[in-house]
């Protein structure tokens, strides 16, 4: 019972860290409606940015996370004056956005590669100085998943904050409904779009620390998450906030869970039949209002 | 120099001419309506003078000072639209639909206009926290009124606000319009009730396939054997 609970925190703390990937992702799904395939390539670059602050920083968490987090949020800010700027304000066609979004998944994915490509690169360990693991309730959960799950529902407390109680955060929100209403109201709709892209770039950021100390820093991470982001999105149901947040969460236990039965070469297998078996029963995905009628 | 000028505005859809030479003047405190029949080009000239729509040639001043060409500039130098359909946004309550509103000034002002909205429109008050999307049309068109006002706008412009409506909550909207107008807000209005918009309005121009054929104030319009054939089924 104990090994289960266990097992059931570690999954909730992987899941707390893909919720804020995704939900970055459904963020610009939701006033884009497209899915924007390069979200991966930043958090990898992002996680190398923040690698190289430990550089100059040491080992401390915090300002790692606060690197990271600002280096993803501009270098998505990049991507979607590179990629999709153009193409949004001339065409908007989803299949262009759609090809362009890969492009540059794979470019940041593969300009990572060049740079860091040849050796393995790890993360300090942040917690050298602390216990290993901590005891709550009886479980003893490693400090680094708790650490996680802390940081990770802070940001999405603090993005759910800011949707809801700012000017800005409604506005993104009312970017969502009707673009065209959104801009009469005397927003500058592509400024609220940068700063969306910046959002989204930032949560990818301190996700991509966090899934470098987990691991090996390697550039592969990008598209591995990508696919995971997506998986996600589509379970959630595309665009919402609310859905991308559960089903990362499930996401994260399943996975966990599917690692300690079948190990983790067969986990793969395993969520993805979960995936479409879920979308079989739920094509809609959790919450997928959006789906249905924008998609 | 008038309050508001359009002159010789021409706007084309691809090869498809919408609006030609139009030439509008508003001046301060009047309600000036546009009306015509569907496809006449109304919402046209709208979302040209709110930069919507590219406007291919002509030039519009607001007190004497060029428009800029982007919507959100235009709204900032104080000419804002009711969008017809009223576009109102569904998911956000009535109180963030207001908030949206007023981005036009800082968010604590606009924050601090709020309940004066509420004593203007009681039943939106008693609304404020419903999603916008449960209101009815009525209440809909009164939302996306009070949120053109949060803007504190020198020129509302009116796009159809009687659209869809029943005619008992028709009265109330043009009621609406009037009483803001009272207040020194300068209103063009474009409707496809042309006795309504014109009964209320001091100017009234007539658009037919994208030019301006008939001019006048509203009262002698209104007494016009063309224009009484044409619009008012007399």
């Amino acid at each position: 019972m104990g090994y289960y609970l266990q097992l059931l925190v570690n999954g909730i703390s992987m899941g707390a860290v893909y919720a804020i990937i995704a939900v970055g992702w459904a963020l610009i799904f939701s006033i884009l409606k497209f899915s924007n395939f390069a979200h991966g390539g930043t958090m990898v670059a992002a996680a190398y940015g923040g690698m190289l602050c430990t550089q100059v920083f040491g080992g401390n968490l915090w300002l790692t996370l606060i690197c990271a987090a600002l280096i993803g949020g501009v270098l998505n800010i990049a991507v979607e004056f590179v990629s999709f700027r153009r193409i949004r304000v001339k065409t908007n066609q989803l299949l262009l956005l759609f090809v362009s979004a890969i492009t540059m998944g794979l470019l940041l994915q593969n300009l990572v590669a060049i740079r860091f490509g040849g050796i393995f690169y790890s993360y300090p360990d942040f917690f050298a100085n602390t216990n290993r693991y901590i005891t709550v309730l009886g479980l003893s959960v490693d400090t680094a998943d708790l650490y996680m799950l802390l940081v990770a529902s802070v940001c999405i407390l603090a993005l759910i904050l800011i949707l809801k109680k700012t000017r800005l955060g409604v506005a993104v929100r009312a970017l969502s409904m009707d673009s065209r209403a959104t801009s009469l109201m005397g927003m500058n709709v592509n400024l609220i779009v940068l700063s969306t892209f910046f959002l989204a770039g930032a949560l990818a950021g301190v996700a991509g620390v966090f899934v470098g100390t987990r691991t090996v820093l390697s550039p592969t991470l990008g598209s591995t998450y990508t696919v995971k982001a997506f998986m996600v999105a589509v379970i959630g149901g595309l665009g919402s906030l609310n859905g991308a947040l559960y089903a990362a969460l499930m996401l994260g236990i399943l996975e966990t869970f599917l690692t300690s039965w079948i190990g983790s070469a067969l986990q793969p297998v395993g969520s993805f039949v979960f995936m479409m078996i879920f979308l079989l029963l739920f094509p809609n995905g959790l919450a997928g209002n959006f789906t249905s009628d924008k998609a | 120099m008038s309050f508001f000028e359009v002159d010789n505005l021409s706007v084309s859809y691809g090869h498809i001419s919408a609006l030609r030479d139009v030439s509008v003047r508003v001046e301060e405190g009047m309600i000036v309506s546009i009306i015509g029949s569907n496809g006449a080009g109304k919402s046209t000239l709208m979302n040209a003078i709110s930069g919507v729509v590219k406007r291919e040639s002509g030039t519009l001043c607001l007190e004497g000072k060029a428009l800029p060409g982007q919507a959100h500039r235009v709204v900032h130098s104080g000419i804002i639209q009711v969008p017809e359909g009223r576009r109102v946004f569904a998911g956000l309550t009535v109180t963030e639909n207001l908030i949206m509103g007023g981005c036009r000034i800082p968010a604590a002002e606009a924050r601090k206009k709020i309940p004066g909205m509420y004593d203007l429109f009681p039943i939106l008050g008693q609304r404020k926290n419903q999603m916008a999307g449960t209101l009815s049309g009525g209440e809909q068109q009164m939302l996306a009124i009070a949120r053109g006002l949060m803007a504190e706008p020198k020129i509302l412009l009116l796009d159809e606000p009687s659209l869809g409506l029943a005619p008992i909550v028709v009265s109330q909207v043009f009621e609406i319009v009037k009483q803001i107008n009272e207040q020194g807000i300068t209103v063009l209005l474009v409707e496809q009730n042309a006795s309504k918009a014109m009964a209320i309005s001091d100017y009234t121009y007539v658009l037919e396939t994208g030019r301006i054929v008939a001019e006048g104030s509203s009262d002698k319009l209104r007494n016009d054997d063309t224009i009484k054939k044409a619009y008012l089924g007399k």
